[in-house]
């Protein structure tokens, strides 16, 4: 008889059903993305003036817009703009992130420095700020992944600092002191791994918020401009259409409920595979 | 006590200070020339008179300074489009922002304790699973997507709401609810989502701890446990929550604002933004930051007060 590990990683992945259900939705919306030239035959941004505001049909799965642009076809493109947004986000904010982190860690003067600054950057009105450093940075997709960084950045210090301070205390780094390993080398291979399963969970999250963010910002105009669509902007232009063609909010907004889910879920997932308390006998409260 | 409060607010004035500081660089480094749009592109002529009139003369620093020593003695300056000082520009906008983020909370709260409540009376039961995955739901809409069906059915279809705009309140509280109830509803139910979550995770640790087992084995009628006991533990943290959430809604309101074309704040700033009116933005920029540090200053006083474990200054 096969004896199954109950501990292999693989078995606690798939026992862990919003992480299963989370990237099932995530690989779907990606590879939609990814195969949007074979998918649709029709650009995101030729106007059709002889098919304007079209229903769902058979052509057009989600219908058209009001310059009878395929509104799968923007949905898709859109999707990848929001998407790209939000992954370099979480790249920029986890490089930017980190490394504050550990330099606070290492230097403990630098700390009280790095914290006061930390504490003024929260004292902003996120979304707000957000929208104002991308009017800045000139209302592009690069603007909006700058913003949406600088406001992001201090929420991932915070919470990698608090991990950090707590792994320090560990006997183990202690005794990597103690037989005189290098503090920067404790730092970056001792302590850091050991918070990783935080920062994953939190950039997971992350990725979330700053597709939310996004199709906020966007959605007041200030963000991503046409010609470039976004989820926000699409829905933008789907509000002035409400009363005439209201398959036109359907199909950006889903988009955006179904990516956000999808990656929350996930991160529900993380967090309770890489939570060590979670994992024996896996508490049912 | 006291001594904690006076700290925490002398710490606060530097904040501001640098708060306020960041918040005149940042919006001032915006591309795109104020004075020009106020001259238009024929009078090349009247340029540098026009800019020594807006203010927009001398280095940033200079300009900076001139803005500081306003602030601190209360002047945000005039609004270069609107023919009003900042402060009358916002005073008179506020009130719909206020109304906005209040009416909110208070739909947040009152849908999303008690959902939180029963989801956590019977965990993982078919009810805790329904409404777990409904806030789960909640929290990933957009409040412009639920704001856009709501509006769909509500006011294009069943014609129940308006579909935007404001009335004030001194024009009766029927009119101003009527203008309000679809936004502030809007707006309110992913906060909600949040508060059922909260209150739901609160709950199942709390009645998890020994007291409440004991409250049991003495006897105690479920109600009562739940109510009296593990409630008031669970209710701690929403405190800090109520806060948290009211500054998160007073800085995003502009989204809800924009919308349901509500003319407050929010609005204000997007359309001050897109004509590259400073003042003004850096003028609410200023004022909701403010906001948020008092409000995170008053919760952190009231959670000493509650909370017999976080009372500072040591007796």
């Amino acid at each position: 008889m096969k004896q199954v590990n109950e501990n292999s990683i693989w078995f606690r992945i798939f026992h862990t059903p919003s992480l299963v259900v989370g990237s099932i939705l995530l690989i779907i919306i990606v590879s939609a993305l990814m195969l949007q030239p074979v998918l649709t035959q029709y650009d995101a941004n030729r106007n059709d003036f002889a098919a304007v505001l079209q229903p769902p049909s058979k052509e057009h799965w989600f219908g058209t817009d009001s310059f009878g642009r395929d509104l799968f076809t923007r949905v898709l493109e859109g999707g990848k703009v929001s998407l790209r947004i939000g992954a370099e986000v979480v790249v920029y904010t986890t490089i930017i992130g980190t490394l504050i982190a550990l330099l606070g860690g290492y230097y403990e003067k630098l700390d009280v420095i790095i914290m006061r600054v930390m504490d003024v950057m929260m004292a902003f009105p996120t979304l707000l700020i957000a929208m104002v450093l991308a009017a800045v940075f000139g209302n592009s997709i690069s603007g909006v992944v700058m913003a949406l960084t600088i406001v992001y950045v201090p929420r991932t210090v915070r919470i990698l600092r608090s991990a950090i301070l707590t792994i320090r205390e560990e006997v183990y780094v202690e005794a990597a002191h103690a037989i005189g390993v290098r503090p920067w080398k404790i730092m970056s291979l001792h302590i850091l791994p050991g918070a990783m399963p935080v920062l994953i969970v939190q950039e997971t999250f992350l990725f979330a918020y700053a597709i939310l963010a996004e199709a906020g910002i966007s959605f007041v105009g200030v963000g991503v401009q046409p010609p470039f669509a976004s989820w926000g902007n699409i829905l933008s232009d789907a509000t002035t259409l409400m009363s005439v063609a209201p398959w036109n909010v359907f199909a950006p907004g889903l988009a955006i409920v179904i990516t956000v889910l999808a990656l929350n879920l996930i991160g529900d997932g993380l967090r309770e595979l890489l939570d060590p308390k979670r994992q024996k006998g896996k508490a049912r409260s | 006590m006291t001594r904690y409060i006076i700290k925490r607010l002398l710490i606060m004035i530097p904040t501001l200070l640098i708060v306020a500081c960041v918040i005149f660089l940042v919006v001032n480094s915006m591309p795109g020339d104020p004075a020009l749009t106020v001259i238009g592109p024929e009078f090349e002529g009247d340029y540098e008179m026009v800019r020594e009139r807006m203010g927009l003369n001398g280095t940033i620093w200079e300009r900076l300074w001139k803005w500081l020593s306003g602030v601190l003695r209360g002047d945000l300056g005039n609004s270069y489009f609107l023919g009003d000082t900042v402060w009358g520009a916002i005073k008179q906008r506020l009130p719909v922002t206020l109304s906005l983020a209040t009416t909110a909370l208070i739909f947040a709260v009152t849908i999303g304790v008690p959902l939180g409540i029963i989801a956590s009376l019977k965990p993982n039961s078919a009810l805790d699973t329904t409404i777990s995955g409904v806030s789960l739901l909640g929290m990933c809409t957009p409040e412009f997507f639920g704001g856009l069906i709501f509006m769909l059915l509500l006011s294009i279809k069943w014609k129940v709401f308006p579909s935007g705009g404001y009335r004030p309140i001194s024009e009766g509280f029927g009119e101003w609810a009527k203008y309000i109830i679809l936004p502030a509803f809007t707006y309110g139910m992913s906060q909600a989502a949040y508060f059922a979550r909260l209150i739901r995770s609160n709950m199942l640790e709390v009645m998890n701890q020994d007291f409440i087992t004991t409250a049991v084995a003495k006897g105690q009628r479920s109600f009562v446990v739940v109510m009296k006991h593990a409630l008031r533990n669970a209710l701690l943290p929403v405190v800090t929550g109520i806060g948290m959430v009211y500054t998160i809604m007073l800085g995003g309101a502009f989204i809800t604002e924009s919308l349901f074309r509500l003319p407050g704040t929010g609005l204000l700033i997007i359309n001050s933004i897109a004509k590259r009116d400073f003042p003004v933005v850096c003028g609410i920029l200023l004022l909701i930051s403010a906001a948020i540090l008092i409000i995170n200053l008053a919760v952190d006083i009231l959670y000493a007060f509650i909370d017999p474990r976080v009372r500072f200054g040591k007796k």
